[in-house]
């Protein structure tokens, strides 16, 4: 009766044992679980610190590198503070090639309020030879500016008394050029 | 009256002890014990199949990992575009300054 009772305890003790045996292993598996996803947190977010300064850094040297083009391209557009520049060598251009100009009008069209850039669009009457004129729009249209030319009108202007062409030509010109905001 | 209880005790000693024996077969410590052996042999080998499921994974990494979105994307200068930019420019510089210094003769219409 006393060695069944002594059985009986140690199979009590064992049931005990593994039921705490399997708590703490469902503990200690828990813990392992957590810590282990912080480390892959952990070693997650200090790979993408790593990228973005091995980015950062390869950025930094485009930008140094491409620092003399990027100058240069600045020169291709017109600016805030050059508008009146860009009139005058127009005016001086006209001068150059001998056909007489004025400017009508000078708007912006900003365009989208997202877009770096917008549009200037310059208004001129026109007066001169014809192969000045047409000299005069082809050099427009040459720039070193991203121009274009959106209207052109040319009339001849005839001599009243004899109705015959006087060789000068007169008309309206439209210009639209890319101006950075 | 005596000899008959003796009869009635004696094959009631009997049926109780077929009825033990009964029991007893029913419950045969040997094979008790003998099942709790397996049960505990067949939790420790899955508690070391699961342990060492698990300590392989977590050697090696590949456990209980977070999904991570490492793509770092930044809008930088494009090079290329920057160079064929610029070279358009300069050839338009180029034929600016050619037809400027070369005059182009043409006959007016009107004439």
């Amino acid at each position: 009766m006393d060695k069944l009772k002594t059985t009986k305890q140690i199979f009590m003790f064992m049931t005990i044992l593994t039921i705490a045996v399997i708590i703490s292993y469902s503990f200690f598996f828990y813990n392992i679980k957590e810590k282990n996803k912080m480390i892959s947190l952990m070693t997650n977010e200090t790979d993408a610190a790593i990228q973005r300064e091995v980015k950062l850094r390869s950025v930094k040297d485009l930008i140094k590198d491409t620092q003399e083009n990027r100058l240069k391209l600045d020169t291709y557009f017109v600016v805030d503070d050059k508008i009146v520049n860009f009139i005058e060598e127009i005016e001086e251009l006209s001068r150059d090639v001998g056909v007489d100009t004025e400017v009508v009008s000078v708007n912006v069209d900003e365009g989208k309020a997202n877009n770096i850039s917008e549009l200037l669009k310059l208004d001129l009457n026109i007066e001169g030879k014809w192969e000045d004129v047409f000299q005069f729009i082809t050099l427009i249209e040459k720039m070193s500016f991203k121009i274009s030319v959106s209207q052109a009108s040319l009339q001849v202007i005839y001599d009243n008394e004899s109705k015959i062409s006087s060789g000068i030509w007169k008309g309206f010109l439209s210009i639209n050029v890319v101006k950075l905001k | 009256m005596i000899g008959n209880k003796t009869i009635k005790d004696f094959f009631g000693d009997r049926l109780k002890q077929r009825r033990m024996n009964k029991i007893r077969n029913r419950f045969n410590m040997r094979t008790i014990w003998k099942k709790i052996f397996i049960l505990f042999i067949v939790i420790n080998v899955i508690v070391v199949i699961i342990s060492s499921y698990l300590f392989f994974k977590i050697n090696y990494g590949e456990i209980f990992l977070v999904d991570s979105n490492t793509n770092v994307s930044v809008e930088t200068v494009n090079r290329t575009l920057l160079l064929d930019t610029i070279n358009f420019f300069e050839i338009k510089e180029k034929e600016f300054d050619n037809l400027k210094t070369n005059k182009v003769n043409l006959v007016d219409p009107s004439l």
